[in-house]
C-alpha cells in the first residue's frame, strides 16, 4: 500500500515535533483535509463516521465549556479538526505537527478549557481510529504522537492567550489609572482657576490671562496692542449681603454674574470673578481710554437698579475702576492693583460710578503712604520738631506769645509743615505720641524763656481731634506742666470747631478739665468750620483766632468813609459772595463782604469776654486796620515768620 | 462643586468588579484575583451560578444575531463589561459587516481595555458612562459619531439593570432611551430574578453589595413593568435559554432560571 509505505518513510524520518519552527516546516494545511477525505473507497464512509464524532466531541465540550459561537457552529469546527486529524495519521509522510495547529484552533474556536482538553484527548484515543475506519497498525501510535502535539498546542496558545489576556486587563488599570489622574488634574485645574460660585475664571486665571496679554499682545504688529481692565464691585453689598443671608446673597452675585457674562459674551471680553462681589472685564485691542470707559458704561447699564432675588427686589449699583494702557508695558499685579486703586477711589467719592485710573493722584498717594509708613521710626529718631511764631499784641507790638508749630526733618525731603505730615499721624493713631512730645517740647521751651524776663511769653500749642478724643488728655496735660514747671496760664491749647462738633461730649469734658487746669483754650480758625455759635456759651474758651481768609477784600480804611452806591457791581466776584440758602438777599452784596464780617466778629468776641487773634496779616495796612478795630493779637508773615527758638529767646 | 475623590471609584483593583467577574465567569481571563476570589465566593453561595452567566452570554449572542436578521445595524451595547467572549461587534459582523457598536460601562477599567481593542476599528468603541444618565449617553460625541439615531438602533441592556435600584427609577431610564431611538428600534433586556434559586440568589446579592455595584432580583412581572411601552417580540420575556433557542439547544442548566431575558420594538 502507499499509504504504508509513507508511513513507514515518515516512521523512520526523525521528528522534533512541537516547537513552534517545526510547525511552520511541516505547513500541512486543509489540502491534507481534502487528500484523505477524497481517498478512494473509504471518503464517503469516513465523513459520516466523523459526523457522529464530531457529534460526540461538542457534547464533551459544551457539557464542560461555555461555547461562545454557539453548539452548531462549534460542531462544525471540530468536525473540521477531526478531518485534519484523519488526514494526519494517514498522510505521507507523517507529519505529527497537524496536531499542534489542531490543539491551537481548539483555543482560537474558544474550546479552550482545561476539561475540553481532557475530554478531547480521551475521545480521540478511543474513537477517533474507529469512527473513520482506518486500521493500520501503526495508526495508533501516530495518533498518540498527534495527541501530544494537540495538548502542546492548546496549552500553549492557551497560555498566549491567557497572557495576551493578563497584558490587556493590566494595560487597561493603568490606562484607567491615567485617565483618572488626567479628569482629576483637569478638574483640580479648573478649580484652581474658577470661582466656586459662579464657576467664572478666578483672580489666578485673571492674573494667567493678563500675563499671556502682555507677553504675546493680540494686535498686528503687537507693539501697538493696548488693553482695557475694568474692575467692578456693588455699593453697600456687605451690608446687603448681611441683610440677605449668604443663599441669597449668593442668589445675588449670581444674577450679577449672569448679567455679566451676557455683556461679556455679546462683545466678547474676559470676564473674571475675584471674589466676593468683585468681579473684572478685560477688553483685548483697545485703541485708547475711551474704548476702555465704554466697557465700564455697558457694565453700569448691563446691570439694572433692581434685582430680583428669590422675591425681593434688591437694590444694586456697581462701580468701576478703569485702567487702560499699551499691553507691550504692562505688568498683570500692577494693572489690576492700578484698577483696584481706582476703584477705591470711586468707592470714596459719591458723585460717580467710575474713574479712570489716574498716575499722579497714585503717585501722591503712593508719596503719602510712604511718608505715613517712616512716621513712627522719624519720632523715635527725634525728627519731629518745633517752629515758633510770634503772636503779637497789636496796640503796642510787644510779643504776648507764640505758637508752636510742627516742623519735620525728613532726612530726603527736608523740612516738612505740618499740613504735610499730621492729617497722616491723625489716621494712623500716631498722633497722640507725637502731640505730647510736641507739647513737651513747647513747655520745656516756654518754661526757659519764663526765666529770662518779667513777662515772658505764652506758647500756644495746636491739638488734634484725636487727643481731644482722649479722655486721659488733661491728666496728659497736668503732668507736662509739672516736669516742665511751665504756669499753665502760659500756655494756650488751640482746637478747630469742627474737632469739638465731631468729638462730641468726650471732647467738651476734656476741655472743662484742661481748662480747671488753668489752660488756655483757643478757638483756631473761627467761623470757618460747620459748626454752631451755641458752643460759645458752652465751653470754656479763652479766645479766638480768625483764620487769614478773613483778611480777603478787607478795605484799609472803614466802609462807612466811602459811599456805598461808589462800589462797582462788577468788583464783587461772584465767589465772594456767599452762597446757601441762608443768605441775605435783601443785603446789597457789597455789604456782605468781610468788612462787615471782621468788626463784627471782633466785636462778638469781645461782648463775649474772649481775646481775639487774626491770623495771616501780611501787610502793614492789613495790621493797621485791625489795630483800628480793636483785636488783640496779630500773627502773620508781617509780623513775624515762623523762626527757631533762639531767635524767639532773642525777642525776649 | 463636588468634593473631588482622590481614589477615582472603579480603579481599585483590590475591590471586586462585576465586569471582570463576569468576564471569569465565562471562562476568560481578564481579571484579577480579587474578582476569581469573588466568583468562587458566589458559586460557594449558589453552585453553577456560572451557567447562569453563560446563558446569559449565549442570550446576547442570539439576541443579536436576530437583531441582524430583523435589519438592525447599529448597537449600543450599555453595561457591556470586558469586551470578550462572543462580543456584539464580532458577532454581529458574522452577517452584518457594515454594523456599528458603541459599548458603555461605567467601569474604567472595562472601558480602557475597549478602547484598547477597538483602537484600529473605525465603527466600534467604546464609552464610559453611567446607565443612570441615558442623556449623557445619548448625547455622547462619540455616541452620536457612530450611530445615527434617525435609523433603527438597538440597545442592549444585558444582566444590567438589576444593578440598577428603583430609587434610580429604572423604568424612567429605559423609557428616556426609547424615546431617543427611531420607530423600529429594539431594546434588548436580561435580568436577575428570584422566582427560584431564593435563597441562593439572596446570598448572592449580599455578596454584590460589597461591590460598587450592588444588585436586586426583581419579579418577572417587575421585569416587564420596565418595559412598558415597548412591544416584546415573541417569546416575550422569558429566561434567557428558552429565548428562541437554536436548533441545537444547550444543556438547559436549573440555574439559568434565575435569568430572564426580553427583546422588545418600539413604536
Amino acid at each position: 500500500m502507499e499509504g504504508a509505505h509513507q508511513m513507514t518513510q515518515s516512521r523512520t524520518g526523525p521528528r522534533s515535533a512541537g516547537t513552534p519552527a517545526s510547525v511552520e516546516d511541516g505547513a500541512v494545511t486543509s489540502g491534507a483535509v481534502e487528500d484523505g477525505a477524497a481517498t478512494p473507497g473509504a471518503a464517503g464512509d469516513c465523513v459520516a463516521d466523523l459526523a457522529s464524532f464530531s457529534a460526540s466531541w461538542e457534547r464533551a465540550v459544551s457539557s464542560t465549556n461555555f461555547l461562545p459561537a454557539g453548539r452548531a457552529r462549534s460542531r462544525a469546527t471540530l468536525q473540521g479538526l477531526a478531518q485534519r486529524l484523519v488526514a494526519a495519521v494517514t498522510a505521507e509522510p507523517f507529519d505529527a505537527s497537524a496536531g499542534y495547529r489542531v490543539g491551537a484552533d481548539l483555543v482560537a474556536a474558544d474550546i479552550s478549557s482545561p476539561r475540553a482538553l481532557g475530554h478531547s484527548l480521551t475521545l480521540l484515543h478511543q474513537r477517533l481510529l474507529a469512527d473513520a475506519g482506518v486500521t493500520d497498525e501503526r495508526t495508533p501510535a501516530r495518533l498518540a504522537d498527534l495527541c501530544g502535539q494537540l495538548a502542546t498546542g492548546f496549552t500553549e496558545a492557551l497560555r498566549d492567550r491567557a497572557l495576551t489576556a493578563a497584558e490587556g486587563i493590566n494595560n487597561a488599570e493603568r490606562a484607567a489609572w491615567r485617565d483618572k489622574q488626567y479628569a482629576l488634574q483637569a478638574r483640580l485645574q479648573h478649580a484652581l482657576l474658577h470661582d466656586q460660585l459662579t464657576g467664572l475664571p478666578n483672580r489666578s486665571a485673571l492674573m494667567r490671562r493678563l500675563a499671556s496679554l502682555v507677553a504675546d499682545p493680540p494686535a498686528d504688529p503687537p507693539s501697538e496692542a493696548r488693553l482695557g481692565i475694568v474692575l467692578l464691585n456693588l455699593n453697600r453689598f456687605k451690608a446687603v449681603y448681611d441683610s440677605l443671608g449668604p443663599t441669597r446673597g449668593d442668589q445675588l452675585l449670581l444674577a450679577v454674574a449672569r448679567r455679566l457674562r451676557a455683556l461679556a459674551a455679546r462683545e466678547g471680553y474676559y470676564l473674571a470673578h475675584l471674589g466676593g462681589d468683585e468681579f473684572a472685564l478685560v477688553a483685548e485691542r483697545t485703541t485708547g481710554t475711551d474704548d476702555a470707559v465704554k466697557v465700564a458704561d455697558q457694565v453700569l447699564r448691563a446691570l439694572p437698579e433692581r434685582m430680583s432675588v428669590d422675591g425681593h427686589q434688591i437694590p444694586v449699583t456697581a462701580r468701576c475702576g478703569v485702567v487702560e494702557r499699551p499691553a507691550g508695558r504692562a505688568d498683570p499685579t500692577e494693572l489690576l492693583r492700578a484698577a483696584h486703586i481706582t476703584l477705591g477711589w470711586v468707592a470714596s467719592d459719591h458723585r460717580t460710578r467710575w474713574m479712570v485710573f489716574d498716575a499722579e493722584r497714585n503717585a501722591a498717594e503712593v508719596a503719602r503712604h510712604e511718608l505715613t509708613a517712616a512716621m513712627p521710626a522719624a519720632l523715635a529718631r527725634g525728627e519731629f520738631t518745633l517752629a515758633y511764631q510770634p503772636l503779637v499784641r497789636l496796640a503796642d507790638r510787644t510779643l504776648a506769645g507764640v505758637e508752636a508749630l510742627a516742623r519735620w526733618h525728613h532726612p530726603e525731603l527736608g523740612v516738612l509743615g505740618p499740613a504735610r505730615f499730621i492729617s497722616l499721624a491723625e489716621s494712623t493713631g500716631l498722633i497722640e505720641p507725637l502731640g505730647l512730645r510736641l507739647l513737651e517740647q513747647a513747655c520745656a521751651q516756654a518754661a526757659g524763656w519764663r526765666r529770662l524776663g518779667p513777662a515772658p511769653p505764652f506758647v500756644s500749642v495746636n491739638l488734634a481731634v484725636a487727643q481731644l478724643r482722649d479722655p486721659g488728655l488733661p491728666a496728659a496735660v497736668a503732668a507736662v506742666l509739672d516736669r516742665t514747671g511751665l504756669p499753665p496760664d502760659l500756655l494756650q491749647l488751640e482746637v478747630t470747631e469742627n474737632a469739638i462738633v465731631d468729638t462730641g461730649d468726650t471732647s467738651l469734658d476734656v476741655l472743662h478739665a484742661l481748662a480747671d487746669l488753668g489752660v488756655r483754650l483757643a478757638i483756631d480758625d473761627f467761623g470757618t468750620g460747620y459748626s454752631s455759635l451755641a458752643y460759645l456759651s458752652e465751653i470754656p474758651i479763652h479766645s479766638i483766632k480768625l483764620a487769614a481768609g478773613f483778611l480777603r477784600g478787607l478795605a484799609a480804611v472803614p466802609p462807612e468813609s466811602v459811599p456805598p452806591e461808589s462800589v462797582p457791581p462788577e468788583s464783587v466776584s461772584p465767589e465772594s459772595v456767599p452762597s446757601g440758602a441762608l443768605a441775605p438777599h435783601t443785603l446789597p452784596p457789597a455789604r456782605r463782604s468781610n468788612d462787615t464780617l471782621v468788626p463784627a466778629l471782633i466785636d462778638l468776641g469781645h461782648d463775649l469776654g474772649l481775646s481775639v487773634t487774626v491770623e495771616g496779616i501780611e501787610t502793614a495796612v492789613q495790621a493797621e486796620r485791625l489795630t483800628g478795630l480793636g483785636c488783640d493779637l496779630g500773627q502773620g508773615f508781617h509780623l513775624g515768620r515762623p523762626t527757631t527758638a533762639d531767635e524767639i529767646t532773642r525777642l525776649v | 462643586m463636588d468634593v473631588l475623590s482622590w481614589v477615582p471609584d472603579g480603579v481599585d483593583v483590590t475591590v471586586p468588579n462585576v465586569a471582570r467577574a463576569y468576564d471569569y465567569y465565562l471562562g476568560g481571563y481578564h481579571n484579577f484575583a480579587a474578582d476569581r476570589e469573588f466568583v468562587a465566593r458566589v458559586e460557594v453561595a449558589m453552585p453553577g451560578f456560572s451557567y447562569a452567566a453563560q446563558a446569559n452570554r449565549a442570550f446576547l449572542g442570539r439576541a443579536v444575531r436576530w437583531l441582524v436578521d430583523a435589519g438592525v445595524r447599529q448597537f449600543l451595547d450599555i453595561g457591556s463589561g470586558i469586551p470578550t467572549l462572543g462580543n456584539v461587534h464580532e458577532v454581529a459582523r458574522q452577517s452584518a459587516p457594515d454594523a456599528r457598536v458603541v459599548y458603555v460601562d461605567i467601569d474604567p477599567v472595562a472601558v480602557a481595555h475597549g478602547r484598547m481593542i477597538l483602537a484600529d476599528d473605525p465603527y466600534a468603541t467604546s464609552i464610559e458612562a453611567d446607565l443612570r444618565r441615558p442623556a449623557e449617553i445619548l448625547g455622547h460625541p462619540e455616541v452620536l459619531q457612530l450611530l445615527d439615531f434617525s435609523q433603527p438602533t438597538a440597545v442592549l441592556l444585558m444582566a444590567v439593570l438589576h444593578f440598577v435600584p428603583d430609587s434610580d427609577d429604572p423604568a424612567g431610564i429605559i423609557a428616556r432611551l426609547r424615546d431617543g431611538l427611531a420607530p423600529g428600534s429594539y431594546l434588548a433586556i436580561s435580568h436577575v430574578t428570584a422566582s427560584t434559586h431564593r435563597r441562593e440568589i439572596e446570598q448572592v446579592r449580599r455578596l454584590y453589595q460589597h461591590t460598587l455595584t450592588p444588585g436586586l432580583p426583581r419579579a418577572p412581572r417587575q421585569v416587564k413593568k420596565l418595559l412598558a411601552g415597548l412591544d416584546l417580540v415573541k417569546p416575550g420575556l422569558t429566561r434567557v435559554d428558552d429565548w428562541l433557542p437554536d436548533s441545537m439547544r444547550a444543556t438547559r442548566h436549573p440555574q439559568a432560571e434565575v435569568m430572564l431575558g426580553a427583546v422588545g420594538r418600539t413604536r
